[in-house]
């Protein structure tokens, strides 16, 4: 403020100069103060302060005006002033008015001054004094003359080199920040590393380190006995000379120190000593014992190697022994034909075992022995399944009566053979009357089979020829026959004659080439068919139907009847018995599922006048099979039982039908998964269904399609042309070719993810709730690329998923700070301490 | 204050800055753990844990599906090249962090494996060549080779409303028996405790456990009803009515029923909302069973298709055609989700590759048909046939084996109704004609609990089993997050062109789905005619031309009727059968 006032004082001076010349050289004195000297002059009064204060001067002047009117008041004002200035001494200022009045007169200089400042207007954009800068002589010229003056110059002249300005504040600051920076700038680069690190850290922590490390040492150092207990113990420990660990040693190094017989054992001592280490010793040897028994304990696998390398040995050792000594070749031959009739035994009834199939192999070759072995065995499979079949049929099936008269003929032989040998060798039965009791019985048993036997033959002959033919080759097991004494074994009624014998693979025995089968039954029925073959021949060809359902009826019969396709192939109608066969192999086909394959085979393996037509008819057939073999699929557990059996005889799985109630079960469940089964589609329907139902899904969900295509047919006949009746085509208009609208390109239809796979249909619709609600449409913002943010979400990150130390680096927050603690600026030196690896 | 002033604070370099780990630590230290020597074991176990080396595959697959170079001409081939290698440094150095860390902490787990995995499982295993596994029966095992507790586990129950069904809970400890006539039982398989037993007088046709024993549901003759462990009826289902089967999903709270309507539900059993009904126009339906790793419903049709849905959309997400023309009886699932076995009436069994929808290869059941399959938690695919169980080893599931591993014959128990493996034990429950048999199968079971999972672990308590409730809702995920492949979600959306119109239309549908369209206003003009007052006046008089006109339409209708008569005799035979006309 004093700065201003200053200022406007002298404004004021200058104003006044005109009528009041000799005030100027006090308002100068107050020029040179040290203060306003710091403002330059051009800057003291610039047009900012003017519009603030203008209006002050303003009415300032108009006052001046009315005050160089009246002098009286001027000269008041100015003494007023003259009194404040100069109040020392009254001398000094009548001089310098003195001097006024003299240089006003002489001084050019001082006059031009006045003069031009008097012709410079007073304007916004110029300021009167500031044109020339005022220097300090040109105040001190008026002052050469007084009293003072050389003192003044004096001192002057001593201070001139203090006289230059200092600069200003702003722009000392500015100087000074450069230079700064410029210090700055050459060391701000070891910063850069501190930085980067902290800017590339997955986290700072800013946690205080300040845990304080307890050592066993700190601990002793800081340890003072407290309590009672504690005090006790030390006065003890200090009473023993035990207070610390110097204390200890000393007492140590004493003792061993000690010769004055301290250390010498006394006779005692001895003595228990060398007990103790007796034990030791007697312990010691008894664990080396136990370890080196245990060391002989070996693993299973050991122990197998071992046997294995042990009969390698004995092998070689047996060779060696063998070229030795032939007498020791024929035990061992006896030795091994004894294993081998165990295992017969054991693996009794079929034909794919190992020794079994070796026999087939070689043929005819083979001795006697051997193959009676064999067929035994298949003839006791044939029987088991034979058995098994008889379990699952009804009262009312063919092959139980056939069964029957089987049995009631052997019940015959039987007893013939026995009535020559007689029981009665064993005590009881040597009594008499026992005898006739027996004899009694048994005599009575066989007039009962005889009996039963003619009622069934007669019943056979009137039955039909298919019947008896069934009987027939049920007396015979072409399939079983090994050898000729073999087959007369067998077949006591009839005759076989084989061309050729081939062993399957499988437990049936196949035949290639014709076989006879003649006994008294077929001989009686020859004729009969033969005139029933030519009634046919003579009336035509009786229809397929029937020949279809007989031919099913051979097909689905077990495979011993194979002769009868033959024979059927001879009399190729038979449509009389033909209703009553098909509905006869029907009630077979359900009992008996598991023959369906061989049948089929069977009956096309059929080499004799099996024309074409059969085997047509075999192939119509087949649909039909298939629809039992349908129903067999669906089988109860009733039938599933007997094919376990089949399959695993050897597991010795309980091959009873169940109870009653299950058996019952059973029948319902056959009849429902009958129906079932008849209600399914085939395989092709149910194919061709599937097919149609995608091609259907792909052309509904296929996004290229266009909508309006579906609802218009654009471009219908008759848009855009005449028609009607006597109308002539319109014939279409050709542009030239550059003309044309280009071709259409033929949409490729889209792919679909289950073209490749004809039984599936993929839904290719974009899920819109989970696509919408759970799914990104594009690569979000730091990603670049798919695979980057794939791998960023990569595997879990909770507690789930991870161990709870690796769950803990996942989730690490990228600041680390601790509640209520300084955070530390950062430090250049500080070096990066990586929290400890967490694995 | 400058800089260089406060350097001179810190003189010692006391506020050490822990940073974690940097990009260039983690690669040094991802490699050295890498480059470790490693037996085999530890080897195949860190690639158990490490999704990196699991999910290459599924990430090869989408870099092959994004950069499909071949088709490319060479100004986008360059495009993308430089798409690719203009990497975000910072993301880069983020990048290799995250890999080193997951490294290490599929290494961790490796180790803390061994230590926590104090179980080991094992099968039963053959001494010479001449034994069979198969051979062994229960008694046998029950006799010689079995510790107390687990022999214990062989039993047989005689119940009176047979035939049976049995379920367990997710822990293993509880199941639920279930007959057919009315009977419900609540057991806990470890005590071998009767819990609670009830009988419904009414049909029964499944029942399953809710998220953990406390509740229950159970598909009854006309309804669904959800039962406590008590035996206290908490709810009934009307919209879950005439119920074949059903089931439940743990981490969506969803209850999916299906039943002679062909309609599959979803009921969401924490807010009791019906989530949505899915209609399968395949008629009724009795196979039903949830894909344990990705939630998926599997249905098995009676015309051998198996359909598999989601509730996120309306139709099924996949369809197979498993048994041509042979209805499906059975099907499960592995606990992998890999893998499927069906049993269709053909009596064939299929293993089917889900990830392919592929079969791999089949077997025939040599008796019956598989009317119940399971799948064990390590893969024991247990058949229940007629009367009799066979299992086969987890081999079998991967390729084709000859024998198969056990046998049980239950003999004279009408078939078998449902077969069922307790989880976390080598038990497998087999309910049938005559009642409840439990069996002893080594191998099948986890040995090693996983307690992270919530209504795991069968020795919780009540406070336990409460905290895991709350903790299950709390983590319950959303009906739509169901999907043919889970790692989906989360994840970015396939860009094919076809997608992106599709999801554009969708957008279109989203935007105009508010908008209502204006209704026509039903007016009718002309009304008060004069002309048509009077043909309305007309409209019911009968004169002779109208009678003329009248007969000679029913003659022509008779005439017509004639010839297709014969037409609409054989449209009135059923499908099926038509072929044998």
């Amino acid at each position: 403020m004093a700065k201003k006032t200053s200022n406007r004082k002298m404004s004021e001076k200058g104003k006044k100069e005109k009528s009041r010349k000799q005030q100027t050289p006090a308002i100068v004195d107050h020029v040179s103060d040290p203060e306003d000297e710091e403002i330059p002059e051009d800057g003291a009064f610039n047009s900012d302060d003017e519009r603030l204060y203008g209006h002050f001067f303003k009415k300032k002047e108009d006052a001046n005006d009315q005050s160089s009117m009246s002098d009286g008041d001027a000269e008041s004002d100015s003494a007023g002033e003259a009194e404040i200035e100069g109040d020392d001494d009254g001398q000094y200022m009548l001089g310098l008015l003195d001097k006024l009045n003299s240089t006003s007169s002489n001084d050019g200089n001082d006059v031009s001054l006045s003069s031009r400042m008097m012709n410079m207007p007073e304007s916004d954009y110029s300021n009167s004094i500031s044109n020339r800068s005022l220097a300090l002589e040109d105040l001190m010229e008026t002052l050469h003359d007084t009293k003072d003056f050389k003192e003044l110059q004096r001192t002057f002249q001593k201070q001139k080199s203090a006289t230059t300005a200092p600069m200003e504040k702003v722009k000392a600051d500015r100087e000074r920040r450069k230079i700064a920076y410029e210090e700055q700038r050459k060391s701000i680069s070891s910063w850069t590393k501190v930085v980067q690190e902290n800017r590339q850290a997955e986290s700072l922590d800013f946690k205080p380190k300040e845990r304080v490390e307890v050592t066993r040492e700190s601990l002793l150092a800081k340890f003072e006995p407290r309590g009672d207990f504690e005090k006790d113990l030390e006065k003890a420990l200090e009473a023993a000379g035990q207070e610390d660990e110097k204390a200890v040693l000393r007492e140590e190094e004493r003792a061993l120190q000690d010769d004055l017989g301290d250390n010498l054992l006394s006779i005692e001592e001895y003595t228990k000593r060398r007990g103790q280490l007796a034990q030791i010793r007697a312990l010691m040897f008894y664990h080396e014992q136990k370890r080196h028994h245990m060391k002989k304990i070996k693993s299973k696998k050991y122990r197998r190697i071992r046997k294995k390398q042990r009969e390698r040995a004995t092998e070689s050792a047996l060779q060696a022994a063998i070229g030795e000594d032939e007498n020791l070749a024929k035990k061992l031959k006896e030795k091994e034909e004894v294993s081998r009739i165990q295992e017969r035994m054991t693996l009794a009834h079929k034909n794919t075992s190992k020794w079994a199939k070796r026999i087939l192999r070689r043929g005819k070759n083979v001795d006697l022995d051997t193959r009676k072995a064999l067929s035994a065995q298949l003839k006791r499979g044939d029987d088991l399944r034979k058995k098994m079949l008889d379990d699952g049929d009804g009262s009312e099936s063919n092959s139980d009566e056939e069964d029957i008269v089987e049995s009631a003929r052997k019940v015959l032989a039987d007893t013939e053979v026995e009535n020559h040998l007689l029981p009665g060798s064993s005590g009881l039965f040597k009594l008499s009357f026992m005898q006739k009791g027996v004899q009694k019985q048994r005599d009575i048993a066989r007039e009962e089979a005889r009996k039963l036997l003619a009622e069934l033959q007669a019943n056979e002959v009137d039955d039909s020829d298919e019947t008896e033919e069934g009987a027939e080759t049920h007396t015979g097991h072409p399939g079983a026959v090994a050898s000729k004494a073999e087959m007369t074994n067998v077949l006591h009624t009839g005759e076989l004659r084989v061309r050729a014998l081939e062993f399957g693979d499988s437990n049936v025995v196949s035949t290639n080439g014709r076989i006879e089968l003649l006994n008294k039954h077929h001989r009686e029925s020859r004729p009969r068919s033969s005139l029933i073959n030519q009634q046919k021949l003579n009336g035509g060809f009786s229809g397929p139907s029937g020949d279809r359902s007989f031919n099913i009826a051979i097909a689905s019969s077990p495979p011993f009847q194979r002769n009868t396709a033959s024979r059927a192939s001879d009399t190729p109608a038979k449509t009389s018995t033909s209703e009553r066969a098909s509905a006869r192999t029907i009630n077979k086909e359900t009992s008996n599922p598991w023959m369906g394959s061989l049948e089929s085979k069977e009956s096309l393996n059929v080499s004799s006048k099996a024309d074409a037509r059969t085997k047509k008819n075999c192939r119509g057939m087949k649909r039909m099979v298939d629809i039992d073999a349908a129903v067999n699929i669906l089988d109860s557990p009733l039938g599933e039982d007997r094919v376990s059996c089949n399959r695993e005889s050897n597991a010795g799985i309980d091959s009873k039908p169940g109870d009653f109630r299950a058996k019952q079960i059973a029948l319902l469940n056959q009849e429902e998964l009958v129906r079932r089964a008849f209600a399914t589609q085939s395989e092709n329907e149910a194919e061709e269904e599937f097919r149609s139902e995608k091609e259907k899904i792909a052309a509904e969900f296929d996004p290229t399609r266009r909508l309006d295509e579906d609802k218009v047919a654009i471009g219908a006949e008759g848009w855009g042309s005449w028609a009607g009746a006597g109308v002539t085509p319109p014939v279409p208009r050709k542009l030239p070719q550059n003309l044309m609208a280009p071709k259409k390109q033929k949409e490729a239809s889209r792919k679909r993810k289950d073209d490749k796979k004809p039984g599936v249909i993929i839904n290719q619709k974009r899920l819109k709730k989970t696509a919408n609600g759970f799914m990104l449409g594009d690569v979000p913002h730091p990603f670049s690329s798919r695979h980057e943010y794939e791998q960023a979400m990569l595997g879990g990150v909770g507690r789930e998923w991870n161990v709870s130390g690796a769950f803990r680096a996942m989730i690490r927050p990228e600041i680390l700070t601790r509640s209520g603690k300084i955070i530390a600026p950062v430090s250049k030196r500080a070096k990066g301490k990586r929290a400890p690896a967490k694995f | 204050m400058t800089g260089a002033e406060h350097a001179g604070e810190d003189p010692e370099g006391e506020s050490m800055i822990a940073r974690g780990m940097s990009a260039t630590v983690a690669k040094q230290q991802h490699h050295t753990l890498r480059s470790k020597k490693r037996t085999s074991t530890d080897r195949s176990l860190i690639a158990k844990y490490d999704d990196a080396t699991r999910e290459s595959e599924r990430l090869s697959r989408i870099e092959k599906d994004t950069s499909s170079s071949k088709k490319l001409d060479y100004y986008k081939k360059r495009a993308m090249d430089k798409r690719i290698y203009r990497k975000d440094k910072a993301v880069k150095a983020k990048l290799q962090v995250y890999k080193a860390k997951r490294f290490e902490a599929a290494v961790a787990a490796a180790d803390a494996q061994v230590i926590l995995h104090t179980e080991t499982p094992g099968m039963l295993e053959i001494e010479h060549e001449m034994e069979r596994t198969t051979s062994l029966s229960q008694v046998e095992l029950k006799r010689n080779h079995l510790d107390e507790q687990t022999a214990k586990q062989i039993y047989d129950l005689t119940l009176p409303y047979s035939p049976y069904g049995c379920k367990f809970d997710r822990s293993g400890r509880y199941s639920v028996l279930y007959g057919q006539r009315g009977h419900v039982a609540l057991m806990d398989s470890y005590h071998l405790n009767l819990h609670t037993e009830f009988n419904v007088n009414e049909r029964v046709r499944d029942a399953t456990f809710l998220h953990n024993f406390s509740l229950m549901a159970v598909a009854q003759t006309n309804h669904t009803y959800i039962y406590d462990d008590t035996g206290t009826e908490i709810h009934k289902l009307n919209e879950l009515s005439d119920p074949f089967a059903l089931d439940f999903l743990p981490y969506h709270w969803l209850l999916a029923g299906i039943g002679r309507s062909g309609h599959l539900k979803y009921q969401d059993t924490s807010t009791g909302q019906l989530v949505c009904s899915q209609t399968t126009k395949l008629g009724p339906c009795h196979v039903l069973r949830q894909n344990p790793s990705t939630a998926v419903m599997h249905l098995g049709h009676s015309n051998g298709t198996v359909t598999l849905w989601s509730p996120a959309c309306s139709k099924f997400l996949a369809k197979v055609l498993c048994h041509k023309g042979a209805p499906i009886a059975s099907l499960a699932i592995d606990l992998s989700g890999n893998y499927m076995v069906t049993g269709g009436a053909d009596r064939q069994i299929k293993i089917w590759d889900i990830r392919k929808f592929q079969c791999t290869h089949s077997y025939f059941v040599p008796s019956g048909v598989a009317t119940s399959l399971d799948i064990s938690q390590r893969r024991v695919l247990g058949i229940g046939h007629a009367t009799h169980t066979t299992f086969w080893s987890p081999e079998a599931i991967t390729r084709k084996c000859k024998e198969p591993y056990m046998h049980h014959h239950i003999p004279s128990c009408g078939s078998i109704d449902t077969l069922r493996f307790r989880p976390f034990e080598d038990v497998c429950a087999v309910g049938h004609g005559k009642g409840i048999s439990s069996i002893v199968v080594p191998g099948s079971a986890e040995p090693n609990l996983d307690t992270t999972e919530y209504n795991l672990d069968p020795f919780q308590d009540k406070r336990q089993r409460r905290e895991a409730e709350v903790r299950a809702l709390l983590d319950k995920l959303d009906p739509n997050m169901i999907t043919l492949d889970p790692s989906e979600i989360g994840g970015i959306e396939e860009s094919t062109p076809d997608v992106r119109q599709e999801r554009l239309r969708d957008k279109q549908e989203q935007a105009n789905a508010g908008k209502r369209t204006k209704k026509q206003k039903a007016k009718k003009r002309g009304r008060s005619k004069v002309q048509t007052q009077l043909r309305r006046k007309q409209r019911n008089v009968v004169d002779q031309q109208i009678i003329k006109l009248r007969e000679a339409r029913e003659k022509e209708k008779a005439g017509e009727v004639g010839s297709p008569e014969v037409r609409q005799s054989e449209d009135l035979t059923p499908k099926v059968l038509q072929r044998f006309i």
